[in-house]
């Protein structure tokens, strides 16, 4: 009988710690990947290309979509969209909130999405924007690294507010 | 007069009817065509291809089939957090758009990664809705997950 107990409570404890350290695996990978859309905000803000050198797996066929339009590849992206626009735009300023992170294939894989808000005003032409939509990164762990390989981001204008008629 | 009463009638049938005929032909005619080597043809892939069937008939039933429950969808700038959602609200819309409209796919690329899939197209349609003129490029996104050996969608995010 107390064997049995025994046993018992040995298989509770360890599923129990099975459970918390997958939790635990989760929050680290979670945290890792907001991380990464964290250096692409920084990167889209600064003209800076290296979070995306960095984060972002480079192979023929990848695509990256912005509101009708896509780079193709890592180098397009970069060079003819990120760094330019640091000279190009008076400013530029980018948000992802509420940020879900979906993981599948015991974590080698993540889709995840936000609610984006973009905001600038190009230089040249005086134009100014104010955007709100959606994003979707998609991920795969290579090497236990968490590695950008498709993005999708779509905004409209943000519609204007209703003014309280008393 | 009765002869060219009937006459009249007979014509107006024929038209009537060789209009539909060719209205369906046409409809069937301007099913999307996938490059060679997309990944269309993988299992993943067919339920895209019979996704967009489903639409462009406009099959509610056989396009709901193959979008898991609680499939998120972002389109036109607002999301849907479920087939049914999808079903009873954009669906419909998007299938009087797609009847009346040529989609000719420029780009698509399907990944396998185990249980996971995603897929990547990039669309041209042209034609003419409510005597509006269509000439624009559209991006598609998916997520794919086999569950009980049966490959769902997961996520759409479409933009233009």
């Amino acid at each position: 009988m107390i064997r049995t107990i025994l046993v018992a409570f040995l298989i509770v404890i360890s599923l129990t710690t099975h459970a918390h350290d997958d939790k635990k695996k989760n929050e680290i990978d979670k945290q890792a990947i907001v991380n990464i859309i964290a250096g692409i905000k920084f990167g889209w803000e600064n003209g800076d290309g290296k979070p995306f050198r960095k984060n972002f797996l480079d192979f023929e066929g990848a695509r990256y979509i912005e509101s009708g339009g896509q780079n193709a590849g890592l180098d397009s992206l970069v060079n003819h969209h990120v760094e330019p626009e640091k000279d190009a735009m008076e400013y530029l300023t980018i948000d992802y909130e509420n940020i879900e992170v979906n993981f599948e294939e015991g974590r080698k894989f993540a889709w995840v999405i936000a609610d984006s808000a973009v905001a600038g005003k190009v230089k040249k032409s005086g134009y100014a924007f104010d955007k709100t939509g959606y994003q979707t990164f998609l991920f795969r762990k290579i090497n236990d690294h968490w590695k950008v390989v498709h993005t999708h981001s779509s905004t409209r204008n943000k519609r204007p507010e209703k003014s309280n008629k008393h | 007069m009765k002869s060219t009463l009937s006459i009249i009638m007979t014509s107006l049938l024929l038209v009537l009817l060789s209009t539909k005929a060719f209205a369906h032909d046409n409809s069937k005619n301007k099913l999307r065509t996938y490059p060679e080597k997309s990944g269309a043809d993988t299992e993943a892939g067919k339920v895209i291809t019979q996704f967009h069937k489903a639409l462009k008939l406009g099959q509610k039933n056989t396009a709901r089939y193959q979008l898991a429950d609680d499939v998120i969808i972002f389109e036109g700038g607002k999301v849907e957090r479920s087939a049914n959602d999808y079903a009873n609200n954009h669906m419909l819309a998007d299938m009087k758009y797609l009847a009346a409209i040529k989609t000719e796919i420029l780009e698509h690329s399907v990944k396998v990664v185990g249980d996971i899939a995603y897929s990547i197209s990039r669309t041209k349609s042209t034609g003419q809705l409510k005597g509006k003129y269509i000439n624009q490029d559209s991006m598609e996104s998916m997520v794919l997950i086999k569950k009980a050996g049966r490959w769902k969608i997961k996520q759409i995010h479409w933009s233009n």
